[in-house]
């Protein structure tokens, strides 16, 4: 089976060595050459399961003054550039019968008498990877403040109520077309020690995994049109405006339940692999 | 060959913020301090029928002022005994144990600062391209408040001295004393095998972190 070679403008970033780094490194070991038709296979499915180098530029650095935990808590050498092998290719793989029935529905899933308080809205979206292919069966979840902007956590001392009914988590399995959707209350602004006065915008964190670890995320999610984004510490450690932009749910009048719930829109892209380039797809194969 | 999706466009990442100091809410709620989820994804990992050598790992984050963090979320991801991991992409012929996932989910604790997983020993799994085996050694990958974007390093075995001269990612790191940040020495009471694996955030001792 042979595979055609890369097109020689390809944007696909392929080789991430840094200066003095391929330092000892042998361009082929004799165990792989030597190895037969397995070892053949073996080698080429790790090559083709490599993943596009991630794009420092749209992440916040480790650094980041405005926002001053980052000081104490960034390293200050640089990170050390490794070619993917088997252990960056995978990553743990979850199946919906892991997760209870109202594991995605925040609603309902601490309610004990009644329901949160607060605006209760729709999130939904697709997990897609750098390439724009949906990533199915993979696990997403969620935590977040309530209405007033209190979390239901034993350091979170807000003078905001806690709600009884709302716990504020919730996880859930993308469906084949990589789609997820959870029911939530919107919640609310809260001061954080930054500056004298800072504030968050309202938020709601995400966690994703993809199908290999290097393509981890946690991030947040804000709310169009919040004014409070513009003067936010955490969403100033991004440099790229338009990378911000891709955080901000957007309404989406056509998702909501009329005469009962907004709709917010929010997609999540991972890290890509360079094996959709081929016919030869290691997937589900 | 296909055309590239989006007439070869690619689309950029999702940027990454911080997980926050509540991190636990979401991830880890027991530690938060409530009941939510009937299942609970956590860091004791090795069922009692899944072969290996049972260990403990216990560490601590650091920060720069040299105070062990008490926020932090750790995973981690690792291969069976046999040195294959639980996922389509590892073709190696190592036997495959598909009641051992081979990650874990803790936190530092809120009192003391130390993470606890509980599993077994990796084997040696094959490197990139299928050439000379890498060491045994266990991926982690770390978030907290303060962290902008997750942390990816790597922990080694002391014991494992043959190998870990040889590894082919220890090697690619130049100065040997940083390679010592990322080999987590030994320890044996009661015939329990503890390896402690702390990690520095910054300072002298800094671990080294992989952009992989």
């Amino acid at each position: 089976m042979s595979r055609p070679s890369l097109p020689k403008a390809s944007a696909a970033p392929t080789v991430l060595h840094g200066a003095g780094q391929e330092r000892g490194q042998k361009t082929g070991n004799a165990e792989g050459r030597r190895g037969g038709r397995h070892a053949d296979e073996v080698r080429r499915s790790t090559v083709d399961a490599e993943f596009h180098q991630r794009d420092r530029n749209i992440h916040p650095p480790a650094h980041t003054p405005v926002y001053k935990t980052s000081v104490l808590r960034s390293p200050r050498i640089p990170l050390w550039s490794l070619q993917n092998s088997l252990s960056e290719v995978t990553g743990p793989i979850f199946s919906p019968d892991e997760l209870g029935p109202d594991d995605h529905d925040l609603l309902h899933n601490y309610a004990t008498d009644g329901e949160p308080i607060g605006e209760q809205i729709i999130v939904h979206g697709y997990v897609l990877d750098g390439n724009g292919k949906p990533i199915s069966g993979t696990l997403v979840e969620v935590w977040q403040a309530n209405a007033g902007g209190r979390y239901r956590h034993r350091n979170d001392t807000y003078i905001a109520a806690i709600d009884p009914n709302f716990g504020g988590c919730g996880r859930m399995i993308t469906d084949e077309n990589g789609h997820y959707f959870f029911r939530t209350i919107k919640p609310g602004a809260y001061p954080f020690r930054n500056h004298v006065n800072s504030w968050r915008p309202a938020h709601i964190h995400f966690s994703v995994f993809g199908t290999a670890f290097v393509q981890r995320l946690i991030t947040q999610m804000y709310f169009e049109g919040d004014p409070l984004i513009a003067h936010d510490s955490i969403i100033a450690t991004i440099p790229d405006k338009t990378a911000v932009d891709r955080l901000v749910a957007r309404l989406d009048l056509n998702a909501a339940l009329p005469l009962e719930c907004l709709a917010y829109r929010f997609d999540i892209v991972l890290r890509g692999t360079r094996q959709t380039l081929f016919e030869n797809k290691l997937q589900g194969s | 060959m296909r055309s590239m999706p989006f007439g070869g466009s690619y689309v950029p990442e999702t940027p990454s913020q911080t997980a926050g100091p509540y991190v636990h809410i979401g991830l880890i709620p027991k530690q938060a301090g409530f009941d939510i989820f009937e299942n609970n994804f956590g860091g004791d990992i090795a069922g009692p029928r899944v072969p290996g050598e049972r260990i403990t790992i216990k560490g601590r984050v650091f920060d720069g002022a040299g105070l062990a963090t008490r926020d932090v979320l750790v995973e981690t991801w690792q291969a069976n005994a046999a040195g294959r991991y639980n996922h389509s992409a590892d073709r190696q012929q190592g036997a495959l144990d598909k009641s051992f996932r081979g990650w874990a989910r803790t936190g530092t604790d809120f009192a003391t600062g130390v993470y606890t997983i509980r599993t077994i020993k990796p084997g040696a799994v094959i490197g990139r391209k299928g050439r000379k085996r890498m060491a045994p050694h266990i991926n982690f990958w770390i978030a907290s408040r303060g962290i902008n974007i997750g942390l990816a390093t790597r922990m080694y075995f002391a014991d494992e001295e043959a190998a870990n001269a040889a590894d082919p990612v220890l090697n690619i790191i130049e100065q040997p004393e940083r390679r010592k940040t990322l080999i987590a020495p030994r320890s044996e009471r009661d015939g329990n095998v503890t390896y402690t694996f702390d990690i520095y955030l910054q300072g002298e001792r800094e671990t080294v972190f992989f952009d992989a």
